[in-house]
């Protein structure tokens, strides 16, 4: 499993079990701030997930809807497929 | 193009500037004229909204703050109005002391009343706990004051500040659609002034230990957008700011629409004293160089929004 995949997975598997509300299921292509899923909390540990599996600070400038839409587009945007961090 | 430390020199110079405390400056002279057009351009691009024009008190009450939240948000601004007691033997005591300002300093009541830290918090206590049968868009100007330490700089960030601000109470669309027009505009009278800005997504600098998170959050979600003007190095400095609040305002104040859900909210603020910065390091202090006339011209009179 490529560590794009395994990003998506583990954050799917987190969003799931500890952020989702009973009887609402969350995929790689769920729109993340449609609804109230994420507070202002629980946001903050979804940008330290991704820092921590990038091993980088994600700037301020980056945060921002057309980087954090889904958890595809999370892991499209810091974890490109040649490993490389380009956001 | 001067820079801001220029303008204040030039205008300090001239006697056009004063400061009683930081933050909390006086102006006379041509600038004073200039101030007034923005306002009344400002005035008019609001009345283009919204002819529903309110005179905001100069007082916010503690409760609806709390009501607001306001303390878990902004609390490092908050200045307040106190008073001296009516105790008569007190205030002789103050009038025969050495020193009465200081006398009466030391004896001022606990505050209660707070100086209005935003226009816009009066108006949504003003329609706490009912029904909105139709969106509401309402305008008003008025004195704010956000105390900023060190930061407190004339005409850039003062601790009592002139502000406008444009209010809708809807439904998730009205607000959107209230603040994309807002936008265009306020690119119109960007162009009459002959200042050049740009838009950028912003966040407010909420309060420590979740700052960070409902900044994110803000971010993330394009809640928040400031008209930037750059000085000549580069430097920003925002004078107006378009605010989606979602439902924050419609629950925390039991504001809602006819299907019983929480109304929307959303407002437009411009800083009347960073406009006129704006617009004097652009075109100079002297009036010689400032734009013809900025009264609202036909670029801006676009139709009024319904009288929502």
């Amino acid at each position: 499993m490529s560590p794009r995949a395994q990003f998506i997975y583990r954050m799917v598997g987190w969003l799931n079990e500890e952020v989702a509300p009973k009887g609402v299921h969350v995929d790689a292509d769920t729109p993340l701030f449609s609804t109230r899923l994420l507070d202002s909390l629980r946001v903050l540990e979804l940008i330290a997930f991704t820092e921590q599996a990038i091993g980088l600070p994600i700037p301020d400038s980056h945060i921002r809807m057309d980087n954090f839409q889904t958890v595809a587009r999370i892991a499209a945007v810091f974890l490109p497929l040649d490993d490389h961090v380009v956001a | 193009m001067l820079s801001p430390e220029e303008v204040i020199r030039r205008l300090r110079d001239q006697g056009s500037l004063w400061e009683v405390a930081p933050g909390v400056s006086g102006l006379r002279g041509p600038v004073v004229s200039l101030l007034r057009e923005i306002e009344a351009a400002l005035a008019d691009l609001a009345r283009a909204e919204t002819s529903n024009e309110w005179l905001a008190p100069a007082g916010v009450s503690f409760a609806t703050l709390e009501r607001a939240k306001y303390f878990a948000s902004f609390p490092q601004w908050l200045t307040a109005a106190s008073h001296l007691s009516g105790n008569e033997a007190a205030l002789q005591h103050i009038a025969a002391s050495a020193s009465p300002g200081a006398a009466a300093r030391s004896s001022l009541e606990p505050a209660d009343v707070v100086l209005p830290p935003a226009v816009c918090y009066n108006t949504y206590a003003a329609h706490a706990d009912s029904v909105i049968a139709a969106p509401v868009v309402m305008t008003a100007q008025g004195t704010c004051w956000r105390y900023e330490g060190e930061r407190l700089a004339a005409l850039e960030r003062g601790w009592a500040f002139t502000m406008r601000e444009i209010v809708c109470l809807g439904a998730q669309h009205d607000v959107r659609e209230f603040l994309d027009r807002s936008v265009e505009r306020v690119s119109a009278l960007e162009h009459v002034l002959g200042i050049d800005c740009e838009m950028v997504a912003a966040s407010d600098p909420f309060f420590a230990p979740n700052a960070r998170g409902r900044a994110a959050l803000q971010r993330i979600k394009g809640l928040k957008h400031e008209l930037v003007f750059r000085y000549p190095d580069g430097r920003p400095l925002a004078i107006a700011s378009f605010n989606d609040h979602e439902l924050f305002f419609g629950e925390a104040f039991a504001i809602s629409l006819p299907d019983g859900s929480p109304a929307w909210s959303g407002c437009v603020a411009f800083g009347l004293e960073r406009w006129l910065m704006a617009v004097l390091v652009t075109h100079g202090v002297e009036p010689a160089g400032w734009p013809v006339t900025l009264s609202l011209n036909a670029e801006l009179a676009q139709p009024r929004g319904t009288d929502k």
